[in-house]
């Protein structure tokens, strides 16, 4: 879980994401953990985003919900909350440090 | 050339490999594959751009091995990715050894490279911390028969093994480098003393000198010679990587007096040069011949070692080779542990062989 | 010369002392044993295999032999020798055959890793071929079998190869390991099909070997690209039903259904990706075998790009 304060997350250094994107399907290999990952549409497009550029999951919400047309609201940042957690449990992305 | 040559040779001279035989490559692969080594002839071809010049049969069993050993080296790295993120925090200074040690450093020993386990020296002061650390993240302790839990924490150098719970890797936790029941001892304050870290604080590895006598403990007085050639080759291969730099040659030898590792020194080197012809300076041999063995000694030595690090044939056993690293690993032993300490491992060990199923 | 010329004293000879140099698909398998089982079922099922050049390079140095101690006698196992190293655990020696073939995929699996190799079994025609994956008991050797009889070359029942630089598929015919039930089931289906003999209690239950047919063994030499991935999926009673897979489902359960996927690191994973988009993904659910190779018979052929199809 983000400490107060520390909270813009990032893909982790030297990370070389290969992706396949078929449909609403996303698929991601990370060579780093030699791991290969199956999204959906959300979470698929919050970890490009986080490719592109650092966020934190206010800023990542809004992103996200630009580019798959979906509403920003509380239920969505839960979600994506839940699902920053489980990309760092995965080693794919860290917080930036404060 | 003689079957038993095939391997030295490729290792010494890897452009004379373009002239083997279809024949000699059957049986190199297989020496090489053995010994753990398939990988580092690959990377040896590759890099003097020689592996076109194979026939399609070889170069198929050198792509397999290289597969295998780029998916080591990923591994190896994304385990001190992790074990880093777990540890550093906490402030307890690591030392990476071996493998570990040579893939993040850039070592050309990681050419090409099996690993097993991640190695890792922390004080012993601290070892509690660490230990607590890394079983609340996800690792475990590797299950062993209780005797051999014993035999770890009590008599040897380092945690049980622990085994990560989803990524099934093994991580060796160490607080020397040599067992305390053994009759050398290094003192491993000296070495977090001289120690190197790589990028930023974490993690560190040993210094050059520490490294090169590190090998020469692990492959002579504490493993069972059953990394043989492989491990020799690391040490030949530190030994012309760190000759060339400033002072090395000057400070090895004091330095292994100083880490009462004068004697594994003196047969590393004798068995590196004589192998693999390593270039060792002539002074450097000399101020090792006070810590010499007794001829006798030296002459068994000799044989054995010789005789074990010879890549067999597969189809023909080789009992001189059985026999001699049968006793290597007794002697290894007797090295760790007293006498009467050892009859009753070896006794325990053999008698759980017989009467219980070994997991895979 | 194939190995059938040499005839059964002669080759029980050779392969009691130096041994035999036989091709299979793209491996050369030097082959030793003292058994006279063994000896027989290789005469039976490798007939049409070629020879190759003794003292030449073989890919695996495979022997079959009891071995020394106590246990030669007392309960006696067989065990499979590896460049003279025993890294299976010993079966009894009654399963020495059973043995020799699930050595030879081990040795492939374990070491093969110029190619990407999932457990599946592949067949072509018409210059296309087919991949069959599914959980034991979905009837993966069964249908391969089957469409063996149907008018499909086999290129293996266990082990697909799959060529990392042109994603072409390389043959690997060798005899099919038949099941249980499904031993019954091909003999009726098949009433030619040689299957002489088979080994009970196994760690499998009964298990029995078809030889690979003929035209199989003579045109291993030529590969062919996946057109079709089918995932398996045998209910008793079912209808014969299938359906297009999402790629990404495809793509994930074909790396868990792969060897060396893992080991390949990227190269797997774009071989993959590329194995994925360049073929039509089915989950397949049948139970009836006629009706499923019927199916198969119409599976769509391949056209250039995939988009919608």
């Amino acid at each position: 879980m983000a400490a107060p304060g520390q909270t813009t997350w990032k893909v982790i250094d030297a990370c070389e994401f290969r992706w396949r994107i078929w449909d609403n399907q996303f698929v991601v290999y990370n060579p780093a953990s030699g791991d290969t990952h199956l999204l959906n549409q959300v979470a698929g497009e919050a970890l490009r985003c986080l490719q592109e550029a650092p966020a934190d999951a206010a800023e990542l919400t809004r992103r996200v919900a630009v580019r798959t047309d979906i509403q920003v609201d509380a239920q969505l940042l839960a979600k994506i909350n839940d699902f920053l957690d489980e990309l760092a449990e995965l080693g794919l992305i860290e917080l930036v440090p404060s | 050339m003689h079957d038993r040559e095939l391997l030295y040779a490729a290792l010494r001279d890897p452009s004379t490999m373009v002239d083997l035989e279809l024949a000699q490559w059957d049986l190199l692969i297989r020496q090489a594959r053995y010994a753990r080594l398939l990988g580092r002839l690959a990377v040896l071809l590759e890099e003097r751009d020689l592996l076109e010049c194979l026939p399609q049969k070889v170069r198929d069993h050198l792509t397999a091995a290289r597969v295998v050993a780029r998916k080591n080296e990923t591994t190896m790295r994304w385990e001190v990715d992790r074990v880093g993120k777990m540890l550093a925090p906490t402030g307890v200074p690591v030392i990476l050894l071996k493998g570990g040690a040579y893939v993040m450093a850039e070592l050309p020993p990681a050419r090409g490279r099996l690993y097993s386990d991640l190695d890792i020296l922390v004080p012993k002061s601290q070892l509690s911390l660490v230990e607590q650390t890394l079983l609340e993240q996800g690792w475990e302790p590797q299950k062993l028969h209780p005797y051999d839990q014993r035999y770890y924490r009590q008599w040897m150098h380092e945690l049980p093994p622990l085994i990560h719970r989803q990524r099934r890797t093994s991580l060796d936790v160490h607080h020397t480098i040599l067992p305390e029941t053994g009759r050398l001892h290094p003192d491993p304050e000296k070495l977090f003393q001289a120690a190197r870290p790589l990028a930023g604080e974490w993690p560190k590895v040993l210094a050059p000198t520490d490294m090169i006598l590190h090998s020469a403990a692990h492959l002579f007085q504490d493993g069972e010679l059953a990394g043989g050639l492989r491990d020799l080759t690391d040490l030949d291969d530190l030994l012309r990587h760190f000759g060339p730099q400033e002072g090395f040659w000057d400070q090895l030898v004091p330095r292994a007096r100083e880490l009462d590792l004068a004697r594994p020194l003196f047969y590393a080197l004798r068995y590196s040069q004589r192998c693999l012809e390593s270039p060792v300076p002539d002074s450097v041999v000399d101020a090792l011949r006070p810590t010499r063995p007794s001829w006798p000694v030296r002459f068994l030595m000799d044989a054995l070692v010789t005789r074990a690090m010879r890549p067999g044939h597969p189809d023909k056993t080789c009992w001189g080779s059985v026999l001699s690293t049968w006793l290597l690993y007794v002697r290894s032993h007797w090295l760790r542990m007293p006498p009467l300490l050892l009859a009753s491992h070896l006794f325990r060990k053999a008698l759980r062989h017989w009467y219980e199923e070994e997991d895979d | 010369m194939n190995l059938g010329d040499l005839g059964f004293e002669n080759l029980r000879q050779q392969l009691r002392h130096r041994g035999v140099f036989v091709r299979t698909g793209p491996f050369v398998c030097h082959l030793r044993s003292p058994l006279c089982d063994v000896a027989e079922a290789i005469d039976f099922a490798y007939a049409d295999f070629p020879l190759v050049d003794r003292g030449g390079f073989a890919d695996f140095h495979v022997r079959l032999a009891r071995p020394p101690g106590l246990r030669r006698w007392v309960r006696p196992q067989v065990q499979f020798y590896l460049d003279g190293r025993a890294s299976l655990k010993p079966f009894p020696v009654r399963l020495a055959v059973p043995m020799l073939e699930w050595g030879l995929n081990w040795c492939v699996a374990s070491q093969a890793h110029q190619y990407m190799m999932i457990h599946a079994a592949a067949l072509e025609r018409d210059g296309h071929a087919v991949l069959l994956v599914g959980r034991p008991g979905a009837g993966k050797s069964t249908l391969c079998a089957a469409l063996v009889f149907n008018g499909w070359r086999l290129f293996s029942d266990e082990i697909a190869l799959v060529r990392p630089d042109d994603l072409r598929l390389v043959p690997l015919p060798r005899p099919i390991s038949l099941k249980n039930e499904s031993i019954e089931v091909i003999r009726r289906f098949a009433p030619g099909a040689r299957i002489p003999w088979q080994w009970e209690d196994t760690t499998k239950g009964t298990v029995a070997h078809l030889a690979p047919p003929t035209d199989s063994v003579l045109r291993a030499d030529q590969t062919a690209p996946a057109a079709w991935v089918v995932f398996l999926d045998y209910q008793p009673d079912a209808d014969t039903r299938s359906r297009r897979l999402p790629r990404g489902t495809a793509l994930m359960r074909l790396a868990r259904n792969a060897f060396n996927y893992c080991l390949l690191g990227s190269q797997g994973f774009e071989t993959m990706a590329r194995l994925i988009e360049s073929s039509a993904c089915y989950e397949f659910r049948y139970s009836d075998l006629n009706k499923a190779i019927a199916r198969f018979d119409t599976l769509p052929q391949p056209d250039r790009d995939h988009a919608g199809s």
